[in-house]
């Protein structure tokens, strides 16, 4: 039994997507998602995707973003758990 | 004068300055259906008003209506486009849409020489003869241009484009897992006919793209 909620536990976790405050910062500098997209070399459609949690970034990008908005990466990404 | 709190004003903020992602759907169908379907028909309908003799004023003039068409449809999608007019893009998104395009026009091309090239009374979409040369420079086209223009699309999308096209490889390998046993073993039963292999390429090639495009646009 104990095993069975191990699992569950583990795969609810898996399911869990990162929340983030990329577009509150954005807006703070007033960035449309076009101009934040071309700052990160990727498209627009990539930080719509970031900012509505639907696409986790790499570690790359994530360390792009947080050089991008000079902060730490834990200060703009956390998980769920 | 203090800043106002941004989670407030969360949804406040412009993330999309009307883009319309349907708008883009429609037009997008709009367009490639005037791109795919239009030359199609002009040479389609040439090469049998051909068949029958010279071509004449009225035939002139059906086919400068379809070249219209096509101009009018292709200007409106232009105009009608969701504006993105003055929003920068990265350089890797306009190399990758440069690849898909060349692609497209090289499909287009390819598509219109098939039919041109195409042996009396034989379908296109069918099991029929093709030209052997014709059927040589399709083959060779598939094998060496495709390959090296999705390696080099590859490397020009971003990961979340990346991302879109591997689930969208993972869902239609998976698609084809299925399939193509139980199709088998079902015309083994009678109820079916025999497995054919386009069928199952184009099935597994439009699940492939439906991933991908609901994953990078939706």
């Amino acid at each position: 039994m104990r095993q069975v909620d191990t699992t569950i536990r583990f795969l609810q976790s898996e399911q869990l997507t990162m929340k983030n405050r990329l577009k509150v910062l954005r807006a703070e500098r007033d960035w449309s998602q076009a101009e934040l997209a071309v700052q990160l070399d990727v498209s627009r459609q990539a930080v719509n995707a970031i900012e509505t949690g639907k696409h986790d970034p790499s570690l790359p990008l994530a360390f792009r973003i947080s050089r991008l908005f000079e902060m730490p990466i834990e200060e703009i990404f956390h998980d769920q758990a | 004068m203090t800043k106002p709190d941004p989670s407030t004003t969360l949804d406040h903020i412009d993330d999309a300055r009307d883009y319309s992602t349907f708008k883009r759907i429609a037009l997008g169908a709009l367009g490639g259906f005037a791109l795919l379907f239009l030359p199609a028909f002009a040479v389609g309908f040439t090469k049998g008003r051909l068949g029958q003799g010279p071509l004449e004023n009225t035939d002139f003039a059906i086919l400068a209506a379809a070249a219209l068409l096509l101009i009018v449809i292709c200007f409106a999608v232009w105009r009608l486009w969701p504006a993105e007019s003055g929003e920068p893009e990265a350089p890797r998104v306009k190399q990758s849409r440069m690849v898909i395009f060349t692609c497209m026009g090289v499909g287009a091309l390819l598509g219109m020489i098939l039919v041109l090239t195409q042996e009396p009374g034989v379908e296109m979409f069918s099991d029929g003869p093709i030209n052997p040369i014709i059927a040589g420079v399709v083959i060779a086209v598939w094998l060496l241009f495709v390959p090296i223009a999705t390696l080099k699309w590859l490397r020009t999308v971003d990961e979340h484009e990346a991302d879109a096209y591997r689930e969208g490889a993972f869902i239609a390998g998976h698609a084809y897992l299925f399939l193509a046993p139980a199709w088998w073993m079902a015309h083994h039963a009678g109820w079916l006919p025999a497995q054919d292999p386009m069928i199952v390429f184009l099935i597994i090639c439009t699940v492939w793209s439906a991933v991908w495009f609901a994953k990078r646009y939706l």
